[in-house]
C-alpha cells in the first residue's frame, strides 16, 4: 500500500524464532499415521449416540420448480420411520441464512431445504429420519411432491439477460454482484501498445473435489439444555455457527462442534453448514440424535461446486520487446443456485490480480451470476486458480501470436527475485519467491532440450507432443478484511488462529489447537514446533486429534481452509509455547536458585546451560506448580499456570473498498509446472509423457508432508485438466453424478511427477514458512499450454480449462477447417 | 430422448391391438413390473424396478392409454416418480397389416429427471428399445394364445 507521498510500505519484517530447527525442517513421520493406517481413525460414519435415527434426503430431480404440496403420511407410516422434515417446516423454523452479499442479492432468502421453490436437481425437499438408513431410504420413496416445472437457466451468462427465469424473485435479476476491479491504467496501456492481442473467449469449467468421506454428521439437539452437538465433518466450524446459530436462534455457547479424523475436505465441506441446520431441525422434532452420511451421488451433485468462470473480451497490451502491461477482461462467473460462501469469490481471485507477472495495468469487470445449477463453494485454490489459469492463457497466447519464446516471455515478465517483497497493482504483498529460477528447475526436470528434440521427430508420426508451463501461486493466511470491497457493510477483518500449550500434572506437553484437519498432518506439524521451542521430542508432546469447541481454544476465523495452517495455527502454536517456556524457565530458575538467564531447556528437562547435572524433568516443573504449590514464592505461584493461550494475528489493516485495494493476503507460495504430454492426432487422446511440479513455500516445517500436498494438489489439477467436469443438460439435470461419469483422477491416470524446490522463507511469518497445500491449479495452466503446443498451426487456441479428448479432437480438426481461432493481433 | 423402431410379428393388427388397447391385458406384457392394478378403460398403475449401478430403484408409473384408434394405433403415456427420480415417456404404436402377420412401428419419448438422468444416458435408448421390443413380443404372444397358438 503507498502512503501519501507515494512511499510503499509492506507488512513490519517478523524476527523468526531461532530456536526452530532441531525438529522443524525434517520430515518426522507423521504421529497421525498410526491410527489411520490401522484403520483406526474415527470418521462421521464411525461415530454413533444412543436412540440416533438415520436421515435420507428426498432431492429435487427438477432444477427448477414450484414446490405444489408434499405428502409425506405414507412414509410416517411405515414402522420404524421417526419424524420427517419439509420445506414447508423449515420457512416456520428457519430464519433464512445470512448473506454476505450486499442488496439486492443480499435480500436472497436461502433455507437449509427447499422452501417453496427447488433451484437445482438434488436440492433437498424433505428429510426422512428412520431407525436405518436402509429404511429412511426407503421410506423416502413413499414422499410423494408435487412439482410444476419451471423455465430452467443453466448458462452463466445468458442469465443475466431480461427473458431468463429468475431464480430469486426478491432479488429480482440473477446478477449476485457486479464489480469494476480498476488497477493502472488499461486504457492508456491499450493505447500505447505496439500490439494488442484480443482473445475472444476463455471458459474455466466446473468441477469439484472428491474427498474420500463425503460430507455428514450426527447432531444432537439435547431437549434438557437446549445444547446442540455437531459432530461432523465441516471443516470450519465457527464460520458454520455464524450461519447456524441467528438462522435457528442458537448462541454459540450452546452449539458444540466436533471432529476427529475428516477425509479430506479441499474447501467444500465450509458450506455443509446448510445440511447441519436441517439435522438440528430435525433432531430437535424427533427428540433423538440424527445421524446423514452422504452418498456419492449427492456428494455430486448437491454438495458444492468449483467456480465455474467465463472470460470474454480479453485484450492485451504488449510492447514489441515483449513486456506485457497488463489485460482488461470482461469475467462471469457462475453460482450456482445460492450464494453460500459467494460472493467471497467475487474479490478473492483479485489475491493474485498479476498472477506471477509484473503486470501494471489490469481492469476485470466481474459479474457473478445465479443459476439452476449445484452451489458453488470454496474449492482447493477457490475464486484464484479461475484467474491465473486466465493468467497463463494469455501469456501462452500471447507468446505464440507474437512469435516469442514462452520460456524467455515468462522469464522477462516474472516478478523477479530482486523485487521482492512486490506490491502488486491493488496493494496486495508478494512477500519472497524466485519464480525464473523455478522455471529452470521444472524445465530441467522435464529435460526440456530433450523434449524438444522429440518434439521435433515426432513430426509426421501422428502423434504430437506438446510441452507446457504453468506459474502460479497460492496465497495463503487471508485477510477477511477483502469481504468489504464486495460488501462495505460486513464486519470482518483481519484473521486470526488461537492454540492452547500446556504442561500438565505429570509432565506431559499438550497441545490444541482451533483448527479442523483433514489430513494435512497438523498433529505432526504442531509437534515439532513444540517440541523445537520447549526443548523436548515430538513425542513427547501430544496434539489433540481433530477439533472440539469444548477443549479446544478457538476465535471467530478458526478451522482449516486457504492455505494458512503453517503461517495462522503454527504462529498460534508457536507463540503459546513460548509462553510456556517462559513460565517453565520462570517456575526451573527459581527451584534452581538460578536466574532465568542462566536456564536451559533441553530433553524435556529444565537445566542450568552451565551445569547439566543441575537439572528438573518436566514432571517436577508441573507437579510443583499443580500439586506443591506452597514451595513457591507467591508472587511467582499466582503468576503461571502453564496452561498458555495465544492468538496469532496477522499484521492486517482494512482493504479500501472504493479503490478495492489493500493487503489481502499474508504469504504467496508459489508453483511452477512443466509437462510434456502426446497426442493423438486419430482420437484426440493426451498422454503425458513426463510432469514435474516445483514448489516455493517459504520454510517447510515437514518436507514431506509438503510433498504429499504438492503430489495431491498436482493430481487434482491433472485429474481436472483432462478427466473431470460437471455438465448439465439445457434442463439442469447434471449428467456426472456418480463415478461413472464423474471420473476423478486414480493413480492409473496421475503420471510420476518429479518434485522440485525452492526455498524463499517468508519475512513476514514467525517461521518463515508460507501456507501452501492448495496448489494454484497449475497443472490446468500445464496441460492447456502443452495441448496448445502440440496443436497444428491454423488450430484454434485452447479455450477451456477441461480438454477430454472430444475437445482435443475438435481443435485438431479446426487447423483444417481455418475458421476463426478466437484470438486476434492489432500492431502497430 | 427420442427411440423409434419397427418390428414385425406373427399376430394381426387386431389381434396385437386387443392386447396393447386393454390396461389389464397391456400390463402383462410389461417387463419386470409389479404392483399392477388396473383403475379403469383406459388408466392402470405399475412398479418398475430399474436396476442400474446404484442398485435397484422403485419408480411408481401411472399408465394411461391417451389415444387409440381400433387396429391401428394406440398412444400410452406413463409418469412416476421414485422420490428423488422422474420418469415420464410417451409410446405410440402404429399397426399395419403385413405378409408375416403385423408390421409395427413405433415411437417412444422418454424423460428422466433426477440421478436416473445421469445413470441412464447412455443405456437409455438401448433399454427403451429392449422394453418396447419386449412389450411387442409379449403381445404377439398373448395373441397366438388367444388363438390357442
Amino acid at each position: 500500500m503507498s502512503t501519501p507521498t507515494g512511499e510503499t510500505t509492506f507488512y513490519p519484517e517478523v524476527e523468526q524464532s531461532e530456536r526452530l530447527g532441531a525438529w522443524s525442517g525434517k520430515s518426522v513421520p507423521r504421529k497421525e499415521d498410526k491410527r489411520l493406517l490401522k484403520g483406526q481413525g474415527e470418521f462421521v460414519d464411525d461415530l454413533w449416540m444412543h436412540r440416533q435415527g438415520h436421515v435420507h434426503f428426498v432431492r429435487s430431480p427438477h432444477a427448477h420448480a414450484r414446490i405444489v404440496s408434499i405428502d409425506v403420511s405414507r412414509a410416517e407410516a411405515v414402522p420404524g420411520v421417526y419424524a420427517t422434515l419439509t420445506g414447508e417446516e423449515v420457512g416456520v423454523l428457519q430464519q433464512p441464512f445470512f448473506q454476505m452479499a450486499p442488496e439486492p442479492a443480499g435480500l436472497m432468502r436461502d433455507y437449509c431445504m427447499a422452501v417453496g421453490k427447488a433451484r437445482y436437481m438434488g436440492e433437498p425437499v424433505v428429510a426422512v429420519l428412520a431407525e436405518s438408513a436402509e429404511l429412511a431410504r426407503d421410506a423416502a420413496e413413499l414422499v410423494e411432491v408435487v412439482y410444476e416445472p419451471l423455465a430452467v437457466i443453466v448458462d452463466g451468462i445468458a442469465t443475466i439477460e431480461p427473458d431468463a427465469p429468475v431464480l430469486h424473485d426478491e432479488i429480482g435479476s440473477n446478477v449476485a454482484w457486479h464489480g469494476t476491479y480498476d488497477y493502472g491504467d488499461v486504457d492508456w496501456a491499450l493505447e500505447h501498445a505496439d500490439h494488442v492481442v484480443r482473445i475472444d473467449r476463455l471458459h474455466f469449467h466446473r468441477f469439484s473435489s472428491t474427498p474420500l468421506e463425503t460430507t455428514g454428521a450426527l447432531v444432537n439437539w439435547d431437549p434438557g439444555t437446549g445444547v446442540v452437538e455437531f459432530r461432523s465433518n465441516n471443516q470450519m466450524p465457527m464460520f458454520a455457527a455464524m450461519f447456524i446459530g441467528p438462522a435457528i436462534g442458537l448462541g454459540i455457547d450452546h452449539m458444540q462442534f466436533s471432529s476427529q479424523d475428516i477425509g479430506g475436505g479441499f474447501g467444500i465441506k465450509i458450506t455443509s453448514y446448510t445440511y447441519l441446520t436441517a439435522l438440528a431441525l430435525l433432531s430437535r422434532k424427533a427428540g433423538r440424535p440424527v445421524k446423514w452420511s452422504e452418498s456419492r451421488w449427492e456428494h455430486l451433485a448437491a454438495s458444492a461446486h468449483g467456480n465455474e468462470r467465463t472470460f470474454l473480451d480479453i485484450e492485451v497490451p504488449v510492447m514489441s520487446d515483449g513486456t506485457i502491461l497488463g489485460f482488461k477482461v470482461r469475467a462471469f462467473d457462475d453460482a450456482g443456485a445460492y450464494l453460500r460462501y459467494e460472493p467471497l469469490g467475487a474479490v478473492i481471485w483479485s489475491q493474485v490480480v498479476p498472477g506471477n507477472y509484473r503486470f501494471k495495468h489490469v481492469r476485470v469487470d466481474y459479474t457473478e451470476t445465479l443459476t439452476n445449477k449445484c452451489p458453488v463453494g470454496p474449492n482447493r485454490g477457490y475464486s484464484r486458480l479461475q484467474h491465473l489459469w486466465l493468467i497463463e492463457r494469455i501469456v501462452d497466447i500471447v507468446a505464440k501470436e507474437l512469435g516469442f519464446d514462452r520460456v524467455a516471455l515468462r522469464k522477462q515478465n516474472y516478478v523477479q527475485p530482486e523485487e521482492f517483497p512486490y506490491e502488486t497493482p491493488n496493494g496486495c504483498v508478494y512477500d519472497s519467491g524466485d519464480y525464473p529460477a523455478m522455471l529452470e528447475r521444472a524445465l530441467e526436470l522435464i529435460d526440456y532440450e530433450g523434449a524438444l528434440e522429440r518434439q521435433r521427430s515426432s513430426a509426421g508420426t501422428g502423434r504430437r507432443i506438446g510441452i507446457g508451463i504453468g506459474s502460479t501461486l497460492d496465497s495463503g493466511t487471508n485477510n477477511f478484511g477483502q469481504s468489504r470491497i464486495i460488501n462495505s457493510a460486513l464486519p470482518f477483518s483481519g484473521n486470526g488462529e488461537a492454540a492452547i500449550v500446556r504442561l500438565d500434572l505429570y509432565g506431559e506437553v499438550t497441545v490444541t489447537i482451533g483448527t479442523s484437519p483433514q489430513g494435512q498432518g497438523h498433529e505432526t506439524t504442531a509437534a515439532q514446533v513444540t517440541a523445537d521451542i520447549l526443548g523436548c521430542s515430538p513425542d513427547q508432546v501430544h496434539v489433540a486429534a481433530g477439533y472440539n469447541k469444548a477443549a479446544n481454544t478457538y476465535v471467530g476465523f478458526s478451522g482449516t481452509y486457504a492455505s494458512q495452517f503453517a503461517v495462522t495455527g503454527l504462529g498460534a502454536v508457536m507463540g503459546a509455547a513460548e509462553r510456556l517456556r517462559g513460565e517453565i524457565i520462570k517456575v526451573g530458575a527459581c527451584m534452581l536458585g538460578a536466574d532465568e538467564s542462566d536456564i536451559e531447556l533441553a530433553d524435556g528437562f529444565v537445566r542450568l546451560a552451565a551445569n547439566h547435572e543441575a537439572a528438573i524433568p518436566f514432571i517436577g516443573i508441573a507437579a510443583t506448580v499443580f500439586a506443591n504449590v506452597a514451595e513457591l514464592p507467591g508472587e511467582l505461584a499466582d503468576s503461571v499456570t502453564l496452561n498458555c493461550r495465544y492468538v496469532y494475528r496477522p499484521p492486517f489493516t482494512v482493504p479500501d473498498h472504493e479503490t478495492k485495494r489493500g493487503k489481502l493476503t499474508l504469504t504467496y507460495a508459489s508453483q511452477v509446472h512443466a509437462a510434456v504430454i502426446e497426442l493423438d492426432e486419430e482420437t484426440g487422446q493426451v498422454t503425458i509423457l513426463d510432469y514435474a511440479a516445483v514448489d516455493e513455500c517459504g520454510r517447510k516445517v515437514n518436507p514431506k508432508i509438503v510433498e504429499g500436498q504438492v503430489h495431491g494438489a498436482t493430481g487434482h489439477g491433472i485429474g481436472a485438466a483432462l478427466y473431470e467436469t460437471f455438465e448439465y443438460d439445457s434442463d439442469g439435470q447434471l449428467l456426472n453424478s456418480t463415478f461413472m461419469d464423474y471420473h476423478a483422477a486414480t493413480s492409473l491416470d496421475v503420471p510420476h511427477i518429479r518434485t522440485g524446490e525452492i526455498e524463499c522463507p517468508s519475512p513476514f511469518t514467525p517461521n518463515g514458512a508460507k501456507g501452501m497445500g492448495e496448489g494454484g491449479g497449475a497443472p490446468l495452466s500445464t496441460i492447456a499450454s502443452a495441448i496448445e503446443d502440440a496443436l497444428p498451426e491454423g488450430a484454434h487456441i485452447v479455450y477451456d480449462s477441461h480438454n477430454n479428448a472430444e475437445r482435443v479432437h475438435e481443435l485438431l480438426r479446426s487447423a483444417a477447417a481455418a475458421g476463426p481461432r478466437g484470438v486476434e493481433v492489432i500492431s502497430r | 430422448m427420442i427411440v423409434s423402431g419397427q418390428k414385425t410379428l406373427a399376430a394381426a393388427p387386431s389381434e396385437l391391438w386387443a392386447v396393447l388397447s386393454d390396461p389389464a391385458r397391456l400390463a402383462e406384457t410389461l417387463p419386470g413390473v409389479t404392483d399392477v392394478s388396473v383403475r379403469d378403460a383406459n388408466h392402470f398403475s405399475a412398479v418398475a424396478h430399474p436396476v442400474t449401478a446404484l442398485g435397484e430403484t422403485r419408480v411408481a408409473l401411472e399408465f394411461e392409454i391417451a389415444d387409440q384408434r381400433p387396429d391401428e394405433h394406440v398412444r400410452i403415456v406413463g409418469s412416476g416418480n421414485s422420490g428423488e427420480n422422474l420418469v415420464a415417456l410417451t409410446i405410440t404404436l402404429d399397426l399395419a397389416p403385413d405378409d408375416a402377420g403385423t408390421a409395427a412401428s413405433w415411437r417412444a419419448e422418454v424423460l428422466l429427471r433426477g440421478v436416473l438422468r445421469s445413470l441412464l444416458q447412455r443405456g437409455l435408448g438401448e433399454l427403451t428399445r429392449e422394453q418396447v421390443d419386449a412389450v411387442l413380443g409379449a403381445g404377439a404372444a398373448l395373441s397366438a394364445a388367444d388363438r390357442g397358438g
